[in-house]
């Protein structure tokens, strides 16, 4: 399933990279000279037939040659990718934390409080999850988090970065995994833990806004579809306590569908990336491909696809497996 | 015609679709009647009329140039929508054929369209559009080719499940019995059974693509600076956030108001048209 899938990836990359555009042109300007031209399309094969340059293609990103990217200077995608992974990917979690955490207790709680004012503000909040422009809601929690806040004197969160340079300088992080927040913990770096939380909360927040009211809805109807059934009624004959009722039983049934939609959030979140870190200016992929458009870079926009579909692909893996480590009857012989 | 008067009927009662609906109707008014309700042009710069707070003679006030923003933003939603109503049907059209070939021939075109699909729905729309957009240029036909190419897997999805569906039942069998070539079942009895979701589906995505369009020309794809696009106005004015928030807040706004509509009359016509609801 995943490989077939990451191949087609890779088709429609090399496509659009190699045959709908010529390809010599992400090497060369105009004023490349006839000659060096056909050198260069000597060295790349560009020459040979489409399938043999889909060959090269394949052995060259195996190898990590994913080209150079032309908008950060002709540095090797690959490792721009390694250098701004661990950003994306690290605001990517926490987005999901805040969806997981926040969306699954309001959720229960819109369907045990069915049709009451909760219940309406979270329709409220899916419905603008849905609507509301992304790169609109980063500037507006600026404007309302960091600008508001500072002029009225009220603590105030960092509009940009990831973490202050000055409290860098002062407490330096050593690198580990490349996720501040993990490494300043480990480290026992509190002054840039906090600082790091504090520049992560806005991003976060924007980028998981999309899933959090849809996760909210689906643990609604899921919690729904699960309370009608006759082993909740007979939970409750028992004579349990709602509580139990509610957790132990309607809860690990319901869970499923919602691990369905934290995979495909997921997905909304890394599609939000661009537009989150732009706002921001939070130093991961999103703001590299963000770039790379507008100055069409192609080889850092395949990269990027490549990448973010790798990603993608795996998230709906470990969902896969998360199904069969919740429910029981689910499993792969 | 009773089923249709029925469904009215719903709708009528459902006050966030009729909210929807007067959204999107009085959207689609300011789309089709924009040149005679906004004051000014869309390229109209005053240059000393920099920054202005919205007045009476500036509704939404003035932006970076002396350009009127409700001028600016009523164009802006002619651009936006025009290339968002291109995109889903060009999306459309593109996936209900496919997925009707998928579904109704089967075997090897199904299983051909639907890796395709597959491969296309693994990369989050904002990406592959992005993709699509690098290798194309920067206008905004552009934009909508790109953005048709990332949306027409939905629709193949789709359709290939209705027709899979509509396959089974008996009104196939006895058009087909009936002497019915297959493309005259297709069109004249399958097809037009399936198009609710389909429509469904087109709604919300209008909702959807027109997010879609205005975050890529935020980021610089699609329209040139200075264009009156509403994600273009947005970014065009995201430097001056802080100090005159208006240049920002209200383009900004008009989006989301767009999107909103397009969403609240999907999902009306959604809970419609969810047989649990029905009778």
């Amino acid at each position: 399933m995943l490989i077939p899938v990451l191949m087609g990836l890779s088709i429609i990359t090399f496509t659009l990279s190699n045959v709908v555009t010529d390809p010599v042109s992400a090497w060369t300007t105009d004023r490349t000279p006839p000659a060096v031209l056909e050198q260069i399309r000597k060295a790349h094969h560009f020459d040979q037939p489409i399938y043999i340059q889909y060959f090269y293609y394949l052995v060259d990103l195996f190898h990590g040659d994913w080209g150079l990217s032309r908008s950060q200077s002709d540095e090797p995608v690959m490792s721009v990718i390694q250098r701004t992974f661990p950003a994306t990917v690290e605001l990517a979690i926490v987005a999901t934390i805040i969806q997981i955490t926040v969306g699954l207790p309001l959720g229960i709680i819109s369907a045990v409080k069915k049709d009451r004012p909760l219940d309406h503000g979270s329709r409220l909040l899916a419905l603008s999850g849905a609507s509301f422009p992304l790169f609109w809601l980063a500037l507006l929690m600026q404007y309302v988090f960091f600008y508001s806040f500072k002029l009225s004197g009220l603590p105030y969160l960092p509009s940009t970065g990831r973490v202050d340079e000055f409290i860098l300088l002062a407490h330096p992080l050593t690198r580990i995994t490349g996720f501040v927040l993990i490494d300043s913990l480990v480290t026992w770096n509190l002054p840039i833990f906090a600082d790091a939380l504090a520049h992560i909360a806005m991003p976060a927040l924007v980028d998981g806004f999309t899933g959090l009211g849809l996760i909210t809805r689906m643990t609604r109807s899921s919690m729904l579809e699960v309370m009608r059934q006759d082993y909740i009624t007979l939970a409750r004959a028992k004579g349990l306590p709602e509580r139990i009722v509610i957790y132990k039983h309607a809860l690990k049934n319901a869970i499923v569908p919602t691990i369905t939609i934290v995979g495909t959030s997921f997905g909304f979140i890394l599609a939000g990336a661009p537009l989150t870190e732009t706002v921001f200016s939070w130093p991961g992929m999103g703001k590299w491909a963000a770039y790379a458009i507008v100055s069409l870079d192609r080889a850092s926009i395949m990269g990027f696809v490549l990448i973010t579909g790798f990603i993608y692909v795996i998230v709906n893996l470990i969902v896969d497996v998360l199904y069969s480590v919740v429910d029981p009857r689910v499993r792969y012989g | 015609m009773k089923e249709l008067r029925y469904s009215a009927y719903l709708l009528k009662h459902s006050t966030l679709a009729m909210l929807g609906i007067i959204i999107v109707v009085g959207i689609v008014i300011v789309t089709v009647f924009a040149v005679f309700i906004a004051p000014y042009g869309p390229e109209v710069r005053v240059w000393e009329n920099k920054f202005q707070f919205p007045s009476l003679q500036h509704l939404f006030g003035t932006d970076d140039r002396g350009g009127d923003i409700f001028s600016r933003v009523v164009y802006g939603y002619q651009l936006d929508l025009s290339i968002s109503v291109s995109v889903v049907i060009i999306a459309g059209t593109i996936g209900t054929v496919a997925g009707s070939i998928a579904g109704f021939l089967g075997s090897r075109f199904d299983e051909g369209i639907m890796r395709i699909t597959d491969v296309f729905l693994a990369v989050p729309s904002l990406i592959l559009a992005m993709a699509f957009g690098a290798v194309l240029g920067r206008t905004p036909v552009n934009l909508a080719i790109a953005l048709a190419l990332t949306w027409w897997p939905v629709y193949a999805r789709l359709v290939r499940g209705q027709v899979l569906v509509e396959k089974q039942k008996l009104y196939v069998e006895a058009a087909r019995a009936a002497g019915g070539g297959p493309l005259r079942v297709l069109f004249k009895h399958v097809l037009p059974n399936s198009i609710y979701p389909i429509l469904v589906n087109a709604t919300l995505d209008l909702g959807a693509v027109i997010l879609t369009v205005a975050s890529l020309s935020f980021l610089g794809f699609g329209v040139e600076p200075g264009i009156a696009e509403l994600g273009r106005m947005v970014a065009d004015g995201r430097a001056y956030v802080f100090t005159y928030p208006w240049v920002v807040a209200f383009p900004g706004f008009a989006i989301l108001f767009a999107s909103l509509g397009f969403n609240l009359v999907g999902d009306g016509l959604r809970d419609i048209l969810d047989p649990r609801l029905r009778r």
